[in-house]
């Protein structure tokens, strides 16, 4: 059985993934992995929530509650105080269009690279809810302006609603003539508005609740840049309204805003009633798509409770709440131990990772195996006959570990190194580097996902952690920081994991004082 | 302004605790795994101005479909809208007022000779029905029918207004509009009628509605 399939969700990417990963690897072609807007498509999705909210408080300021003073009010701000009113509201506008933008991409993203399944159903469908709601606060939004535009959005939709039987009233009837035009409409249309924005506080909260650390801050680079954008796009574009709502005459050609109003259109071809159940199919299938694309799931993390020390070390580290901390039922002298949710265990390792004590095991991939393996691997390396350094190098599996076909360790055409895969970097415990050094391999080459990409979300960043020296358990630091080196690969980058290899190999063989870059890396973040 | 914003957004006060103890927690557990500080670097613009760039074309769509025109009426028509609230007759002519004096003096002199035990039966005031006919509205437009359809009344008990929307496609020109409505469902001779010659100017809204003041079909 070759590692690949041993460690157990080792499957090459599929052609989705290969495409949603080379385009990402087009991206840090141009900026470092760590600020690639992909990686935090979520988080900028939230950047843009707050600049929605801090913008909308500023237009709310300004805005008259009224149906014969709305527009005049909006009107106010885009022309007489463009500098600052006008500003915010395209601000409003394009980080709202931003908002809609970023979740359709993180949902593909999440789609493409399996980031759905299983463990992950929850901020899936909260996701898909979530999304309706952002669309919603946003045609509601539209209905504020009260412009040729605002007037045809709620045309329609009164249309869509009356089609429900919720309601037993002609909503259009308000509509018909100015006079039926209440300001009481006007604060109902705002509190939904509002309310909107708070349906998707709450929502983010059960999207996010079932991940620990959850990013909903994008790098300080990103932020600048993310606004830096937002300004740009509105100084060149401001956003500006249709011409004053006019019920005795049809609306022309009306500017519609397509990310908010993609579903009206539909009623020009289908009767609201049949755009409903359209709509209602589309998020059902949608909502369930975890379930109708389930593949095999890994058994889950198990965990040895005569070796727990109730350390918490697992817990803080696992990255889908999946372990807590009970009293002890052993009648150790630990308070507490580990106990593992098996619904929410992803299998990634990480805790095993984080556990130097041996108390958590996967199943499929225990820790006494992956320690054979090493050694067996190292003493493999250590006793061939290919001169120069010698290299013991752990793969990711959902990183580089997808697109390398090793057989029993060993890569096609590569005889100066051995390979080992696990689940997730942060599989890696710190006593597991110790072995091939101890069997007197030159260097250690350890293979993640790319920085800020881990597909179990944090098991390469608390890897570089614990070698830095900042992250318990600590990599010892007696062990050779130059003969360690540390790279991030997407699972389309083979050729750049074997460039990165040799490149690896040869600096060993110049010494360790060749300005080996992993070294100096790893120097610069030790504690003091 | 400032107390609506105060009352909205009330709301938000348990949002922001709940963020902030979901978000304290890892903080507080990190204490536990970091053992030392991760270096904070400073702010590189170079990075933040590649990264306007990405996002910049990331949002791009936003140039094209923020506000993409869509003529959603076909050009060279126009609308007659009917459009009003009103009450069926009565599907039976009861006197309610008459009927709740007369189970008031039935009460009272009930009192009067049976003492202060007798109640008054609150089942006897509802036995008057409430319940109305359905509108029925009839619209030809150059003689053409155009819409001929039954409201029904509203409320659990069908006891209150039918309210009447229809929005129809007209062509622009001289038009005679002709609306018949009647409050008994539809039976005998209209209620109310209505019978014009209109201008109708291209994308022109027209308005048949019930005017309550004098209690009138009107056209607008």
């Amino acid at each position: 059985m070759s590692d690949n399939t041993r460690a157990g969700e080792f499957e090459p990417p599929g052609l989705i993934e290969r495409l949603w990963l080379s385009m990402e690897r087009q991206v840090n072609r141009f900026t470092p992995p760590e600020h690639n807007p992909f990686y935090c498509l979520g988080a900028i999705g939230i950047l843009f929530l707050w600049v929605i909210l801090v913008s909308g408080l500023y237009l709310f300021l300004f805005y008259n509650i009224s149906a014969k003073g709305a527009f005049a009010s909006v009107e106010y701000l885009s022309v007489k105080q463009w500098y600052l009113g006008g500003v915010m509201r395209s601000l409003h506008r394009y980080a709202s269009d931003g908002l809609v933008i970023v979740t359709v991409l993180h949902a593909l993203r999440s789609f493409s690279l399996g980031k759905y399944r299983h463990w992950r159903w929850l901020p899936w469908t909260s996701g898909v809810v979530l999304a309706w709601v952002i669309v919603i606060g946003g045609i509601f939004g539209y209905w504020m302006v009260w412009d040729e535009r605002a007037r045809i959005v709620a045309t329609l939709s009164a249309d869509m609603m009356e089609a429900l039987p919720i309601f037993g009233l002609p909503l259009n009837l308000n509509f018909a003539r100015a006079e039926n035009l209440t300001d009481q409409l006007f604060y109902i249309v705002l509190f939904i508005h509002f309310f909107s924005i708070v349906a998707a506080l709450l929502l983010l909260l059960i999207h996010l609740t079932r991940i620990t650390k959850a990013v909903i801050t994008p790098p300080r680079p990103l932020i600048y840049g993310a606004v830096l954008a937002l300004f740009a796009i509105s100084f060149v574009k401001p956003a500006l309204s249709a011409p004053a709502a006019d019920l005795k005459f049809l609306p022309a050609s009306v500017p519609f805003d397509w990310f908010f109003m993609f579903i009206f259109p539909g009623l020009k071809y289908a009767s609201a009633r049949e755009l409903w159940v359209f709509i209602a199919a589309c998020t059902v299938i949608f909502g369930i798509v975890p379930w109708l694309t389930r593949a095999k799931r890994m058994p889950a993390v198990e965990v040895v409770v005569s070796s727990c020390t109730g350390c918490e070390l697992c817990m803080e580290d696992c990255p889908y709440v999946a372990i807590t901390m009970r009293p002890r039922t052993d009648g150790m002298s630990y308070p507490v131990e580990a106990v593992v949710n098996n619904a929410r265990c992803a299998s990634c390792g990480i805790c095993v990772g984080a556990c130097d004590y041996g108390a958590l095991n996967l199943p499929y991939s225990t820790e006494e195996d992956v320690k054979k393996l090493i050694t067996g691997y190292s003493q493999e390396l250590v006793d061939s006959a290919s001169v120069g350094k010698k290299v013991l190098a752990f793969i990711c599996a959902k990183g580089a570990g997808g697109s390398i076909r090793a057989d029993n360790g060993r890569i096609p055409g590569v005889d100066f190194a051995r390979c080992v895969a696990i689940p997730c970097i942060g599989m890696l415990q710190p006593s597991m580097m110790e072995i091939p050094f101890s069997e007197g391999v030159d260097g250690v080459f350890v293979a993640g996902c790319r920085p800020g990409d881990c597909h179990f979300r944090s098991g390469n960043a608390w890897f570089e952690g614990r070698v830095a020296g900042y992250r318990a358990p600590v990599v010892k630091r007696s062990l050779p920081r130059a003969r360690i080196k540390y790279a991030g690969f997407s699972a389309v980058e083979s050729g750049a994991f074997l460039a990165e290899l040799s490149a690896f190999k040869n600096s060993l063989a110049k010494g360790p004082e060749s300005g080996n870059e992993s070294a100096a890396a790893y120097k610069d973040t030790e504690p003091t | 302004m400032i107390t609506i914003l105060a009352v909205l957004f009330a709301f938000l006060i348990p949002v922001f605790f709940l963020l902030f103890k979901e978000f304290r927690r890892p903080n507080a557990g990190a204490k536990k795994t970091d053992t030392a500080k991760q270096p904070s670097r400073p702010l590189d613009m170079g990075a933040a101005i590649k990264s306007a760039a990405l996002v910049l074309i990331i949002i791009s769509p936003v140039f094209f479909l923020s506000d993409r025109n869509l003529s959603f009426y076909p050009p060279g028509t126009a609308s007659l809208k009917v459009a009003f609230k009103k009450a069926g007759k009565k599907v039976v002519d009861c006197d309610e007022a008459g009927e709740i004096k007369r189970a008031g003096e039935r009460y009272r002199a009930a009192l009067r000779e049976g003492g202060k035990g007798v109640q008054m039966s609150l089942k006897t005031l509802g036995t008057c029905p409430r319940q109305r006919h359905p509108l029925k509205v009839v619209v030809k437009i150059d003689g053409k029918e155009a819409l001929n359809k039954v409201y029904s009344p509203t409320g659990f008990s069908k006891d209150m207004a039918s309210y009447v929307f229809e929005d129809l496609n007209i062509s622009p020109g001289g038009r005679e509009i002709e609306a018949h409505l009647y409050e008994s469902g539809g039976i005998g001779i209209p209620d109310f009628s209505l019978k014009k010659t209109a201008s109708v100017r291209q994308s022109e809204i027209k308005l048949i509605r019930f005017d309550e003041f004098t209690s009138a079909l009107v056209l607008e």
